[in-house]
């Protein structure tokens, strides 16, 4: 309890002192910290922060549990990274930045730990409003653009109410996540996946993530939609059944979600979009996941199984916190110092900026696609093995979509490999031609970058800890040579092992130290420039990330609609996301439902729009 | 009418042009601009093929200089967005060695063997196209027995550079069987050649108004002997590569010039009678000269072309060298007198031809009218909207060189 | 339809014979007297000698059976075959090529056509291994290579 109360006593510390954004920041990671300890401390005991009864049916409940606090721990070391990050990253930012942080960490806090509506709805609104405005207030997203944020978050919002209205209705309680109906269960889970930005819900992503300064993005690619997954496995704990169609549909959506992420992150040429259709992606397959988990948890011969997918959505989500707020830490490192946004001028960070922001390029990329012994790996690997397993299941319909998730999520995993060759290649390793870079202060960055390239290694040879911690140490046993709680099993009679500890041991005795032995006494290699035909290469002749991936727009001509565009001596490429299709359809009928509304909503003045941000504010508590 | 070059005379143009019955002279009533390859020839010095292209993503895949694959020195700048080829342009200057202005000041006597060295395979060829309008300026007559020997010289040398132009080809399709064998031959017809004249490539042999070889008749029957070992040797392996999928599928279709593109470049040569264009300068040396041609204007057909010539070549000399008698000593008058003279011939690549203008004996002027430059432009123009993997089928079907592009 | 490998061996292309030359030449020795990798650059020849090296290669010479291949790239070789006099701008390339081989490797000059300037002169002469002032045929060629090799006449 102490922990948490400075936690939040931190954050509001950290609001009022925006005048220095520096202190802003400082307040802010020691906030995380303590979000942290709160974390850690309820691994051993449960914390109830307030229980208060208003009236019979209007509950106030708040309260962090042993589950919870696992989602709460990671969460918060992404925020302790971001903030650290910022302290240096930030110094030049509009200077209330740092107050929006702090709210925008406090209110996930409270969504954490709230279990009643009216608590939970309260941080849900306060985190999607501050973080719109956090997207604003750089005033580098035009409006229009980050609207899609808004939209998409209102929307997710009043699936929610819808959701928490029909439980107050039947249930007459404010308490959530007990005795879950089936149409709460589907309108929060639809709540909490728009929040994941899963197919055809991430559309806004390209425009804000490319403009926005990368530790907000960061914010919103890695914490929030934790979030979105955190509230879909709470509803999965406490249910002890789920409606089929509706665990398919997650599963299914989840897959398709991942993989067209994958195929836009083939595409991208931006070195921000990348990373932004890497969330869809990821966030996909944790959504497959939980589904997948949701659809067993009705068969109780296959507790094992649900339990086991569960497990890897947790070490997903760790997986992919960590590796993607240190992608878009390192990037926005580098760009700070090149200030430039393509692949293409982003080259050679390694060279150009730093060994430490490339390597978090390089680690965070590598995990993701899936290299042993990393964070992404053991995740990647405990997902197919779930699916493998999809031949347990007893209903046709069931085995044939998850079997179908199934190869949708191995085709994402090898396009990621595909698309993340571009990070490492061109943006950690490649050749900076002798850019010119601006210096800036990086002490925090580093020191942020360092922090998250060990979580990230961590959690990976860590594995079996995390899955120890969450409280389902039956998971792991010893065999083969490997001592006992470091064995992963995927099933039970077993099915198949992983033990990345051993593996990471194995792999330093084998690779690394007779690596660095070598790279520390061979002195006598020489060392030229690449060989490119006798002349030196000149900028115009470097090969493009876009030629890069030229090849399967081609060949995926109809799925991207690629279409080549020759004016005169100018020519180029251009691939599309068909899905933001739906986003114009949507935004189309909503234009044209009522010219006066969107006369009003739409005329670009700010402060009606912070005027309706307040209305739909104090709605939301009334029809809570 | 065909433009085949632009000579710079006294501040004024002077078109080196091709007529419709295939005689290559100077025509003052024409002027180049006139032309669509003007613009090609008169930068042949710089860049030959399109412009740059620009856009994301956009690069110069630059190939060049020094290369395993090309092997010669030069640049080819490919502009792609990746795999598909937006606009070629080729730099040759870096084989620039200026023989023109080395032999600008030289009795024409002794620059026989500057103008052999411009390009080393197709020495013969220029050694004789110069040769040629040095004596039509002096008016030396030349006669029959040298005419025909050295048609064999051009024969001969077409037979080594069009097996290895196909050779090239089987290599670049990885057709190692193939390509070895040709290799094989390849080799043997320059020993044929060395057998025969005493040089690989034919050089330091003719001269102005006479070739300086002496045969015996073991060298003509040692000479006919190896052109049948060639000859039934390169069928076999012909009507072999021709059953070939793998081989045929990366030659059909590739690098397509249409005949009007052919006009409009200026080809001229196998290439350009592989667009369904019947031109060759031979038909009007030789009586019942039949020209082999075809129409698809692909690399394949290019090849086909080229490997008829092979055949055809072979027959011409066993036709010819039997009655050949070079015992007889001539005695010439070698006197160099002034003025101006256009002579072509076909060399193996298409048509060679030497502008040379003489004062006081010396060279004052001389312009080389070469195939690779319009063969260069044919290549640039014809990758555009091609995939990389066509570039080898493209480039080796033209069968021209950096060394005769850039003199 | 032939079966070619059988053919091909059938026909027994590879001449077997001795290849011996006067001309002057620093043998590389040591690990290369069984393994030597060529890469020829053209620095300006009039082609005949790139004709040449291609004829080199062909079933006759058979120079794989000497440890003998050419490499697409500086960096595979140990010797370096400057064919033809230097351009004045293929010096630049010749400078990096010369930069891109790795160390202990040879350069053999062959400058077989003499009309036209030559800017050769910035070569380090201790990397030079021999030098030919004339077209050398495939036969002499080999010849020097092996003896570039240390391998004694063949």
């Amino acid at each position: 309890m102490t922990f948490f109360i400075i936690a939040v006593a931190l954050f509001i510390l950290g609001i009022v002192a925006s005048f220095s954004n520096r202190w802003g920041y400082i307040l802010a990671f020691f906030g995380s910290l303590a979000s942290f300890a709160t974390a850690c401390a309820t691994f051993s005991q449960k914390l109830v922060i307030y229980n208060i009864h208003l009236t019979d049916s209007i509950v106030l409940n708040a309260f962090l549990d042993k589950s919870s606090a696992v989602f709460l721990a990671v969460a918060s070391l992404s925020w302790a990274a971001i903030s650290l990050f910022s302290i240096d990253h930030g110094a030049t930012h509009e200077k209330s930045t740092s107050a929006f942080f702090n709210i925008v960490f406090l209110s996930m806090l409270i969504v954490f730990v709230a279990n009643d509506s009216i608590t939970f709805l309260a941080g849900w609104e306060l985190m999607t409003i501050f973080s719109f405005l956090l997207i604003l207030i750089e005033r580098r997203v035009p409006f229009g653009k980050a609207y899609g944020f808004l939209a998409y978050g209102e929307l997710s919002a009043l699936s929610l109410m819808a959701g928490f209205a029909y439980t107050y209705f039947t249930n007459h309680t404010t308490i959530i996540f007990q005795n879950n109906t089936a149409v709460f269960t589907v309108f929060a889970s639809l709540g909490f996946l728009i929040k994941m930005d899963v197919t055809p819900f991430h559309t806004w992503m390209k425009d804000v993530y490319s403009k926005d300064p990368s530790n907000t993005c960061a914010i919103l690619s890695a914490p929030m939609t934790l979030l979105g997954a955190y509230g879909i496995s709470k509803i999965i704990l406490s249910s002890s059944a789920f409606p089929q169609w509706w665990a398919i549909t997650l599963t299914t959506l989840g897959a398709v979600s991942a993989f067209w992420g994958a195929l836009q992150a083939v595409a991208a040429s931006g070195v921000k979009t990348l990373p932004a259709y890497s969330t869809v992606e990821n966030n996909g397959m944790i959504l497959s996941i939980l589904g997948l988990s949701a659809l067993t948890l009705n068969y109780s011969s296959l507790n094992y199984l649900s339990h086991f997918a569960f497990v890897t959505a947790i070490i997903l989500i760790a997986a992919h916190t960590f590796s993607k707020t240190l992608m878009f830490l390192s990037i926005g490192h580098a760009k700070k110092a090149y200030k430039a946004d393509t692949i293409d001028d982003i080259r050679g960070i390694w060279k150009g900026v730093g060994k430490t922001p490339a390597l978090g390029v390089l680690i965070s990329s590598l995990s993701f696609s899936a290299f042993p012994p990393l964070a992404g790996y053991v995740g990647e690997w405990m997902l197919l093995e779930s699916v493998f397993q999809s031949y347990k299941l007893v209903n046709d319909a069931e085995k044939f979509f998850t079997t179908v998730s199934g190869l949708l999520i191995a085709l994402a995993i090898g396009l990621t490999g595909f698309s993340m060759v571009k990070l490492i290649g061109y943006t950690a390793l490649g050749y900076d031609h002798d850019k010119k870079t601006v210096k800036t202060p990086s002490f925090f960055m580093k020191f942020s970058e360092i922090f998250l390239i060990i979580l990230v290694i961590l959690t990976g040879i860590g594995a079996p800890f995390i899955i120890k911690l969450s409280g389902y140490s039956y998971m792991l046993s010893g065999a083969l040579s490997v001592s006992k709680p470091f064995l992963i099993l995927s099933g039970k009679p077993v099915f198949g092992v992983l033990a990345p500890t051993y593996f990471a041991i194995v792999a330093l005795i084998l690779f690394i130290v007779p690596f660095l032995i070598y790279l520390a006494t061979n002195k006598r290699v020489k060392k030229v420039t690449s060989w490119n035909g006798g002349l030196e290469l000149k900028e115009k002749e470097y090969f493009t990330a876009d030629a890069y991936s030229y090849i399967l727009k081609y060949i995926l001509k109809k799925v991207y609609n690629t279409k080549e565009i020759k004016k005169n001596q100018v020519c180029s490429v251009v691939a599309e996301d068909r899905m933001e299709f739906f986003y114009s359809f949507f935004r189309n009928a909503f234009i044209s439902m009522g010219n006066v509304t969107s006369r009003y909503l739409m005329n670009g003045k700010i402060y009606i729009y912070i005027f309706y941000i307040l209305v739909i504010f104090i709605l939301t508590f009334f029809i809570a | 009418m065909k433009l085949l070059g632009v000579v710079q005379n006294n501040n004024s143009e002077l078109c080196i042009v091709q007529d419709k019955s295939m005689n290559v002279k100077i025509d003052a009533s024409c002027k180049g601009s006139d032309f669509p390859n003007y613009k090609t020839l008169i930068n042949r010095d710089s860049l030959i093929g399109g412009e740059a292209v620009e856009g994301d993503g956009v690069f110069n895949f630059r190939y060049g200089p020094v290369t395993g694959g090309v092997g010669e020195a030069g640049i080819y700048n490919i502009y792609t967005y990746g795999e598909k080829i937006l606009s070629v342009n080729i730099d040759t200057t870096y084989k620039k060695r200026n023989i023109e202005k080395l032999m600008i000041g030289k009795n024409p006597l002794e620059s026989v063997a500057l103008a052999e060295s411009i390009c080393g395979n197709f020495a013969i060829s220029h050694s004789i196209a110069f040769s040629k309008a040095v004596e039509s300026i002096s008016n030396i007559k030349i006669d029959d027995e040298t005419r025909i020997l050295r048609g064999i010289l051009l024969e001969l040398e077409r037979i080594y550079n069009h097996i290895y132009v196909i050779a090239q080809l089987a290599n670049g399709a990885a057709q190692k069987v193939l390509s070895s064998h040709l290799y094989y031959l390849f080799e043997e017809s320059l020993r044929a050649n060395e057998s025969f004249t005493g040089d690989r490539f034919l050089t330091n042999i003719n001269q102005i108004g006479k070739l300086d070889i002496s045969l015996s008749y073991e060298k003509k029957k040692d000479l006919l002997l190896r052109l049948q070992n060639i000859k039934s040797r390169f069928e076999d392996l012909y009507s072999g590569s021709l059953q070939s999928g793998n081989f045929l599928d990366r030659l059909h279709n590739t690098g397509i010039i249409t005949a009007q593109k052919a006009v409009e470049i200026g080809l001229s040569g196998p290439s350009c009678r592989a667009s369904g264009i019947a031109e060759d300068l031979r038909t009007n040396d030789y009586e019942n000269f039949e020209v082999i041609s075809k129409k698809e204007g692909d690399s394949l057909s290019r090849m086909e072309v080229r490997a008829y010539e092979i055949l055809d070549s072979i027959k011409f000399i066993e036709k010819n060298v039997e009655n050949l008698d070079t015992s007889k000593e001539k005695a010439q008058r070698l006197d160099i007198s002034d003025g101006s003279c256009v002579e072509a011939v076909e060399s193996p690549s298409g048509t060679m031809a030497y502008y040379v203008e003489i004062e006081n004996s010396k060279i004052k002027n001389i312009y080389v009218v070469t195939p690779s430059v319009t063969g260069f432009k044919a290549i640039a123009d014809s990758l555009v909207n091609q995939i990389f993997t066509d570039f080898v089928f493209t480039v080796e079907s033209f069968g021209v060189n950096f060394a005769d592009a850039a003199r | 339809m032939k079966f070619w490998p059988f053919h091909g061996l059938k026909q027994n292309l590879t001449e077997k014979k001795r290849y011996d030359t006067d001309i002057d030449i620093k043998p590389l020795g040591g690990v290369f007297s069984k393994s030597l990798h060529i890469f020829v650059i053209d620095t300006g020849n009039s082609n005949a000698l790139n004709f040449t090296f291609k004829a080199l290669q062909s079933p006759q010479y058979n120079t794989h059976r000497f440890g003998i291949f050419f490499t697409a790239v500086p960096r595979h070789a140990d010797l370096l075959i400057i064919a033809g006099p230097v351009n004045r701008k293929m010096v630049e390339p010749l400078k990096e090529t010369i930069n891109q081989m790795p160390n202990q490797f040879g350069i053999l000059i062959i400058n077989g056509c003499k009309e036209y300037d030559d800017y050769s002169d910035f070569i380090d002469k201790k990397h030079i291994v021999g030098k030919i002032d004339f077209l050398p045929t495939p036969d002499e060629i080999l010849a020097v290579l092996l003896k570039v090799a240390n391998r004694g006449a063949k």
